[in-house]
């Protein structure tokens, strides 16, 4: 069932229509069945998949849950006749126990995620390993290529799950009894395919509490929906084409226009995801369910770092929580920390722990996004650039103490947000060229070619072509653009919700039949960008 | 109940505002005398005079025209076919036609692979609408036999159909044969002229014929079956024709004698002959791919006129008895024995 198709839209609104008549207690069941009916229209044996991790990451955070309380209990019942070694003997051993369910549930769920998404460089490094012998032995070497589809949101539902079962391990959160309910957190079907990965006890008491139909939440949920279309089918799918075709014959277009092509490309990717966003938190919204943000303006980022903490928030934070302060709060790291200081000064002292603990992160983001060469280079050249800041930042603010820049000052804001803008788009375009080299190579190109066009034409891959779409188009996107700018001070939403019903109503009605002239056409050809990660 | 019922006010406002805005934008579409598939006005001001039919898709409307039928035959014929027309549109039609005409004889065209293709209906289906008559009819189409999946394309094609025809309006280019909306001249009477030619290079003459696909689409035959009771229970003749496609396209494939077969055996069924014009002994005369053809499986309008022209010779042989069958090849393999690509 595609997300951008009208069959969708009927969908939610027969389980809103069902959700809404049943009794409040059983609103969830009705969201397990609908989200168990959307997967399976997607391709019924990625179910499987789905209930292997949920079963499994039920039955071990039941488990970790039993002897985390089991030792409470059990320290509770006899804190006048255990000892500090007695009680320190007994959390070794429950630890070692706890440690074992949760890395054995760890190994089985990454596994499959790995199984899946790497399938293909396990099979170039065997077809490797085996030529390589085959031509030793003067055998005849063999080619081909092997790929397996993963299941639906493979990597998006996988995190959510583990994220919950480290919460259990770290006792944030009690484990859920009812294992239905965890099938339910692991497969929602708004957030199954792409996010947001959410927080267990934030999801939770959004799912399983009460909701009553609501006007506003109606009203604001669907104009929520109709944007997150308006931006995924007018923008992203129909500038889609343009870049793909600048991409991957970047050497037949000036220096200029690839460049162009390349923000066509941050701006396909933003307008992709974050419809996307748009139109499931828009759903969940009509359900009375708050789904967490995952998008706050991330073009007017600051730096790389800032930028991060607005673009695919919840991965980030998923990252951050389980990866980053799990490193950087370990003993290892400390010792680290600690040496460091007593050689180098505090200020290495406190710089190196962190920067360790971001050069993982982001290779596993990059690996997280795609096993290739490219994926980890994107990775590593935004953790170096993140990194790279934390250690000049004493030196910048000298610098601009010293040219007296004022941070608020408008036009150093203006500066760092374009050149921001510009790094990002350069770290994006290179794994989405092909390959590392072929995205270095059109970067390069960018700088190398200073040829001018001839015609509108070269410049602007829309000029030549300049229809009523494109007109509409760009129309969206400057609306797209002071939204934003709007976004930064306003509720943009309860703007809206101020003026007269009918303009509303009009204003809605003529986006909608603008989604159906562009975007229907154009969506035809694409599914989303993120649904490959 | 106050929240629901003011939902359900602002659903039915949104509905109507979008409905109003929708109908003001695409029923200019349906309008437009100048574009050739909008041609109920023309059917409306032929009633009571058609005897002769013909029923297809987009072969059968580059292909037949209707002008040198009549003249040939002494006939009033209309093509009805059209463009991805599928066969619950051709049923619909026909039967409209049926209903206010004296019609005599309905051939179906069923060229290459019109019954083995599952017709994607949003297409074809928001072509067929500017066929009807009123806003029910076509309502009342979509509801019986269009795809829901299909609705949202649907709408999509006749909004994108119709902002065109404003843009040409606008831009006084309404006229003329040229121009990708408009060719239309009531006395072509549903045929549709294609001016282009077919270009080959020889890299796809050279290419190893593969086979096609000829497994009959179960629906399509019903409704099919289902327009031949129509015209049997009216002592309508019945005949299916299969119109030239281009000698490029026939040595493509291999498995020619399939087809055959398949068609052989429907016509025993339903007792309707089937004359296969591709195997036309004179073909290499009076056809070229160049020429005689707008792409591989569409004729150019010199090519059907001189197909229509034999088409008219051969029927009138047939409607007097004569034995025809020396005038044809016996099967695909003789044929492409002849051809110049052989």
């Amino acid at each position: 069932m595609a997300i951008t198709s009208l069959v969708f839209l009927l969908f939610v609104f027969g389980v809103m229509l069902v959700y809404y008549i049943a009794p409040s207690k059983y609103q969830w069941i009705v969201l397990l069945a609908a989200s168990i009916f959307f997967y399976l229209s997607c391709g019924t044996w990625g179910i499987f998949f789905v209930l292997i991790t949920a079963t499994s990451v039920y039955f071990a955070a039941q488990k970790i849950g039993a002897i985390t309380e089991g030792q409470k209990a059990y320290f509770k019942e006899n804190k006048d006749t255990l000892s500090r070694d007695d009680k320190k003997i007994i959390k070794s051993k429950n630890t070692k126990k706890r440690r074992l369910i949760l890395i054995l549930t760890l190994i089985l769920n990454f596994g499959i995620l790995c199984a899946f998404k790497y399938v293909d460089v396990y099979w170039d490094l065997a077809l490797f390993s085996a030529n390589a012998v085959f031509k030793l032995l003067g055998l005849r070497t063999i080619n081909g290529n092997f790929s397996i589809i993963a299941p639906l949101g493979l990597s998006f539902y996988t995190f959510q799950a583990i994220g919950y079962l480290v919460d259990v391990y770290w006792d944030n959160c009690k484990p859920e009894k009812n294992y239905l309910k965890n099938l339910l957190f692991v497969s929602f079907f708004p957030q199954v395919t792409q996010g947001p990965i959410s927080d267990y006890s934030q999801l939770s008491a959004e799912l399983f509490s009460k909701h009553k139909f609501d006007y506003d939440h109606f009203t604001r949920g669907f104009q929520r929906m109709l944007w997150g279309f308006g931006k995924k089918m007018v923008i992203a799918d129909f500038i889609a084409p343009y870049v793909q075709n600048v991409f991957h014959n970047y050497g037949s277009y000036t220096g200029i226009s690839t460049l162009i092509g390349a923000f066509l490309y941050s701006l396909q990717i933003y307008t992709d995801f974050s419809g996307y966003m748009d139109i499931m938190c828009g759903v969940c919204e009509m359900f009375g369910i708050r789904l967490t943000e995952n998008f706050e303006r991330p073009y007017f980022s600051k730096s790389i770092a800032e930028y991060w903490r607005r673009w695919h928030i919840t991965l980030g934070a998923w990252f951050k929580k389980y990866i980053y302060y799990t490193i950087g709060m370990s003993g290892w790291s400390r010792k680290l920390g600690q040496k460091s200081k007593e050689k180098f000064g505090k200020f290495v002292g406190q710089t190196i722990p962190p920067s360790v603990a971001l050069v993982v992160v982001w290779l596993a983001t990059g690996v997280w996004h795609g096993a290739t060469g490219a994926y980890v280079a994107w990775g590593a050249v935004n953790g170096l650039f993140i990194i790279f800041s934390i250690w000049m930042e004493p030196n910048y603010t000298r610098l601009k103490n010293k040219l007296h820049i004022r941070e608020s000052n408008f036009w150093w804001r203006l500066f760092q947000v374009v050149r921001t803008f510009t790094l990002v788009t350069f770290i994006k375009v290179l794994p989405e060229v092909g390959t590392l080299r072929e995205g270095f190579g059109l970067i390069f190109h960018i700088f190398r070619d200073h040829t001018l066009p001839a015609t509108a034409a070269q410049l602007f891959p829309f000029a030549e072509s300049f229809t009523l779409k494109t007109f509409f188009v760009l129309l969206l996107s400057v609306l797209l653009f002071v939204h934003s700018l709007l976004e930064r001070k306003n509720d943009v939403r309860d703007l809206f919700g101020k003026l007269p019903l009918i303009v509303r109503i009009v204003m809605l009605s003529l986006l909608l039949i603008v989604i159906a002239y562009v975007g229907i056409p154009a969506s035809n050809e694409g599914g989303f960008l993120y649904a490959k990660f | 109940m106050r929240n629901f019922k003011k939902v359900l006010l602002c659903v039915i406002l949104f509905v109507t505002v979008t409905a109003v805005l929708s109908t003001a934008l695409i029923e200019p579409f349906y309008h437009s005398e100048y574009m050739y598939f909008c041609d109920a006005k023309a059917r409306q001001e032929l009633a009571g005079t058609l005897d002769y039919l013909f029923v297809g898709a987009s072969n059968g409307y580059a292909a037949f025209v209707p002008s040198v039928a009549d003249e040939a035959m002494d006939v009033c014929s209309y093509n009805l076919s059209g463009g991805l027309l599928t066969w619950y549109g051709r049923k619909t039609i026909l039967e409209k036609e049926l209903s206010r005409n004296p019609v005599k004889t309905v051939v179906f065209e069923i060229s290459f692979n019109s019954l083995w293709r599952e017709y994607h209906s949003a297409w074809g289906d928001s072509v067929f609408l500017s066929r009807l008559d009123s806003p029910g009819e076509r309502l009342s189409f979509v509801l019986r036999h269009t795809s829901v999946k299909d609705w949202g394309e649907m709408y999509a094609n006749l909004l994108g159909n119709s902002i065109d025809y404003l843009k040409a309006v606008v831009q006084n280019k309404c006229f003329g044969k040229d121009l990708p909306l408009s060719n239309v001249d009531y006395s072509a009477k549903g045929f549709h002229a294609k001016y282009e030619s077919l270009q080959v290079t020889q890299d796809q003459i050279n290419q190893a014929p593969s086979n096609m696909d000829t497994y009959f689409v179960k629906k399509n035959v019903d409704d099919l079956y289902d327009m031949i009771n129509m015209c049997k229970e009216k002592n309508i003749e019945v005949l299916f024709a299969v119109v030239p496609i281009s000698d490029y396209l026939i040595h493509q494939f291999d498995n020619w004698y399939e087809m055959e077969e398949k068609l052989r055996v429907l016509s025993e069924d339903t007792g309707c002959p089937i004359i296969d014009f591709n195997l036309l002994k004179n073909r290499y005369s009076l056809f070229n791919d160049a020429g005689s053809f707008a792409d591989d499986v569409h004729m150019s309008k010199t090519g059907a006129e001189v197909f229509t022209a034999e088409y008219a010779k051969v029927m009138n042989k047939y409607n007097r008895g004569e034995d025809i069958s020396n005038l044809f090849y016996s099967d695909y393999a003789s044929m492409k024995a002849d051809s110049p690509y052989a």
